[in-house]
């Protein structure tokens, strides 16, 4: 049966070697090619133009759509800055929490606030004023593959860019340190620069330098503090002028050594054998 | 064997003013075969009409959206059957059952001398339409569409068996209905 009405349905369609035999079925194939014969439709296909051209459908295509192909480069870079991102700062974190100087170099960067995971979350790698590590925790990340407990099995990208993070922080923790043997030079410089020339008392002069502190902060122009403030055995006294330079040459005990002689200056007065001035 | 489906289908998918072109020499050659597609299973003639709007832009928005297209002709049927079926569920249940097939008796009065036998066919097998949409449209598919048991079994839903079985059926009813016109064929001989 199924060869009979496959053969017929090929006669139907006109693939079969012999046509119809039957009249009546070249009637009805001729029949059914009349009402499915195309038909002049204009008002419909015009309908139909206009309804497409309505839905934007009827010369569309036309702009090759790019979009997507950069949107997927776009998210491509976003997924692995972020997973960069939200890892790297987490290794760093566990290093540095387990250092109280770590806490307190963290407290400088940011306001002497602590950071906190708050703090670390919205910024990025490569602006984030990460503190540096202590040495010991830089050499052994070094060394060391980092990992991340919290954290399962970051990628082979991931774990260079955690190793280029942790270089980058022991690069950091250099700079630090080199500006703050720097600073620190600097620091000695000024305080060395702005220590005042010393003049020696006499020997008989009495060892009571509140007393001639009082007098000499009484002159006019004139102004003693005791020097250094953690010892106080000696006397910073500075002048304003020629006239309080005078005055203060009077008052000072005789046999006291010169004072510079600039008409304003200061000057560290102290006793013989009092130690030297740093 | 190229169809001129397959030239008119890429020529929408490319867009640009060769679309407008494809589509209309589509309309023309489908939108007649939709419509008595559509009025064969049941919808009126402005159904039918607006059944066939809605199946060219149906077609022209999945080509526009990449659809990739394999055999041309059965899937622009496809198309018009999608949008039927959408159609029928808003609109209420199909108004044939194959199994419910009755024995239709012929319209027409053979006595009557002033038909022609291609007048005679034509209307007999509008008699068999209206009483059998499925089975006419099959063989609308079979022949002008020249789709194979498998092909029109696909369309039908059906297996390819299960689809000759129901081909056979059709042919042994429609010739029940085409049977009053053999006496113009007597005549003529």
């Amino acid at each position: 049966m199924a060869d009979d009405i496959d053969n017929w349905l090929d006669q139907l369609a006109g693939r079969a070697a012999t046509g119809l035999e039957h009249p009546l079925d070249q009637a009805l194939v001729s029949a059914l090619h009349a009402e499915s014969a195309p038909m002049g439709d204009d008002l419909g296909l015009r309908r139909l133009h206009r309804r497409l051209e309505a839905e934007g459908l009827l010369n569309a295509k036309d702009k090759v759509r790019r979009s997507p192909r950069w949107l997927a480069v776009a998210a491509s870079l976003m997924v692995a800055v972020s997973l960069g991102w939200w890892m790297l700062p987490e290794q760093a974190l566990h290093e540095f929490g387990d250092t109280p100087n770590a806490a307190s170099r963290a407290g400088e960067a940011a306001d002497s606030r602590p950071m906190s995971a708050e703090d670390r979350a919205p910024e990025p790698v490569i602006a984030a004023p990460a503190p540096p590590p202590p040495a010991e925790a830089v050499q052994r990340s070094s060394r060391e593959p980092v990992t991340a407990p919290a954290i399962p099995s970051p990628s082979r990208e991931a774990q260079a860019a955690a190793d280029a993070a942790v270089q980058d922080f022991a690069e950091q923790q250099a700079m630090r340190e080199r500006r703050a043997v720097a600073k620190s030079n600097a620091a000695a410089q000024s305080a060395f620069a702005a220590t005042p020339p010393v003049a020696l008392l006499p020997q008989e002069a009495g060892n009571n330098l509140a007393d001639l502190s009082e007098r000499l902060n009484a002159l006019e122009g004139v102004r003693a503090v005791a020097w250094p403030p953690s010892r106080g055995d000696g006397l910073q006294v500075s002048w304003a002028d020629a006239a309080a330079r005078a005055r203060l040459i009077a008052a000072l005990p005789p046999g006291t050594e010169p004072l510079p002689a600039a008409d304003s200056g200061q000057v560290l007065l102290r006793r013989p054998g009092s130690g030297a001035v740093q | 064997m190229t169809v001129p489906e397959a030239e008119w289908l890429q020529q929408i998918a490319a867009g640009g003013e060769s679309r407008r072109e494809a589509v209309s020499a589509l309309y023309r050659h489908y939108a007649a075969r939709f419509r008595g597609y559509f009025q064969r299973r049941g919808a009126s003639p402005a159904d039918a009409e607006e059944l066939c709007q809605d199946s060219f832009v149906r077609l022209v928005r999945a080509l526009d959206r990449g659809t990739r297209v394999e055999q041309p002709r059965a899937w622009i049927w496809s198309v018009a059957q999608s949008q039927w079926l959408d159609w029928r569920r808003g609109a209420g249940p199909d108004t044939e059952d194959i199994a419910d097939w009755e024995a239709a008796q012929s319209q027409d009065d053979p006595a009557d001398r002033s038909l022609h036998l291609d007048d005679c066919v034509r209307r007999q097998f509008a008699a068999y339409s209206a009483a059998y949409p499925v089975g006419a449209q099959a063989l609308l598919w079979a022949s002008v569409e020249q789709f194979t048991a498998p092909e029109i079994g696909e369309l039908l839903g059906r297996t390819p068996g299960a689809t000759r079985q129901f081909l056979s059926e059709a042919r042994k009813r429609v010739r029940g209905y085409l049977a009053v016109c053999q006496e113009w064929l007597d005549d003529s001989s």
